[in-house]
C-alpha cells in the first residue's frame, strides 16, 4: 500500500503532472485546476498526492485559492479503476490491508482536502458540470462554492455502500464546530444555484 | 411538500442501509467531535464498509 508523503519541501511538478493537476500562482491568487478533461477530471490517488503537495506549499502571500476543473465538468469523482475487483485496485487494497495501513492511507487522502480550510486564505470551488463523489467532496472542502447553472452534485459513495471519507462530515476548522455546511452534506442533495457561503 | 418528502424517502431507501446508518452516525458525531476525531471516524467507518463490501463480493 502506497501512502502519501505527509511532508514535502517544494512543489513537485512531476507529481502534479502524474496527478493531472495544473497550478497557477498569480500574486494573492492560487488557482488549482484538475486537468483530466477526457474523463471529466476523475481523480486518482496521484491527484490527491498532488493536491496535498500543493497544500503543504501555499505561499504566504496567497489570500485566495480557486479550485476548478478543466473542460465541461468539475470532477466526476474517483477514477473507475479504483472500483475494479482486481487485487491491485485502490478499493481492494484498502479493504484487504490491515487496519493501521488502511487508516494511514485514507488519512493521507484526507490531506488532499483538509488544507483547503486553512484560515490563511479563502478557498473557492468553481463548479461547472459534474461534481460527483470525490468531486463533490472536493467542492465541499472549500470555504465557498460558486455554481454554474449546469452543475450537478451527487454523493455517489453512499449508493455504493460507502461513506464520504475525505473530510466531508468534519466540522470546519475555522468555525471549530459543526458548520452550516452540514446541511449541504447529505447524500444526493442537490443545492440551489448559486450557493452562498455560510455566515 | 409531500412529493419532495416522498422523493427524499425513496432516495434514502435506494441506498444500502449500512452506508446510510454509517453516514447518519457520522453526521451525529460531527456535532461533538473535533475535526481530527471526525476524520478518524470517517476512516473507521469506511474501512468497515469496504471490508463488508469485499466480503459480499
Amino acid at each position: 500500500m502506497t501512502t502519501l508523503a505527509h511532508q514535502s519541501t517544494a512543489i513537485d511538478h512531476d507529481l502534479l503532472r502524474r496527478g493531472h493537476v495544473a497550478l497557477r500562482h498569480d500574486g494573492a491568487v492560487l488557482t488549482v485546476t484538475l486537468n483530466r478533461p477526457q474523463v471529466r477530471n476523475a481523480q486518482l490517488p496521484a491527484t490527491w498526492e498532488a493536491l496535498a503537495n500543493i497544500g503543504s506549499q501555499v505561499p504566504d502571500e496567497v489570500r485566495v485559492v480557486i479550485v476548478c476543473g478543466e473542460g465541461s465538468s468539475f470532477s466526476a469523482g474517483l477514477d473507475r479503476s479504483a472500483f475494479d475487483p482486481s487485487p491491485g485496485s485502490l478499493l481492494t487494497r484498502l479493504a484487504t490491508a490491515t487496519t493501521p495501513v488502511a487508516d494511514e492511507a485514507i488519512a493521507g487522502f484526507q490531506l488532499a482536502f483538509s488544507w483547503l480550510s486553512d484560515p490563511r486564505f479563502v478557498s473557492i470551488a468553481a463548479v461547472a458540470g459534474h461534481a460527483i463523489g470525490a468531486g463533490f467532496q472536493l467542492a465541499l472542502a472549500c470555504d465557498l462554492i460558486v455554481v454554474a447553472r449546469d452543475a450537478q452534485f451527487r454523493m455517489a459513495e453512499v449508493g455504493l455502500g460507502l461513506v464520504p471519507d475525505l473530510g466531508t462530515s468534519a466540522p470546519k476548522r475555522r468555525s471549530g464546530s459543526a458548520s452550516p455546511w452540514r446541511a449541504f452534506r447529505w447524500p444526493n442533495w442537490t443545492p440551489p444555484s448559486p450557493i452562498w457561503p455560510p455566515r | 411538500m409531500d412529493a419532495a418528502v416522498a422523493d427524499l424517502a425513496a432516495a434514502l431507501i435506494e441506498n444500502p442501509p449500512e452506508s446510510v446508518r454509517a453516514i447518519t452516525s457520522l453526521m451525529a458525531a460531527a456535532l461533538v467531535n473535533s475535526p481530527t476525531e471526525q476524520l478518524a471516524a470517517e476512516r473507521t467507518a469506511q474501512i468497515g464498509l469496504l471490508r463488508a463490501m469485499m466480503r459480499a463480493g
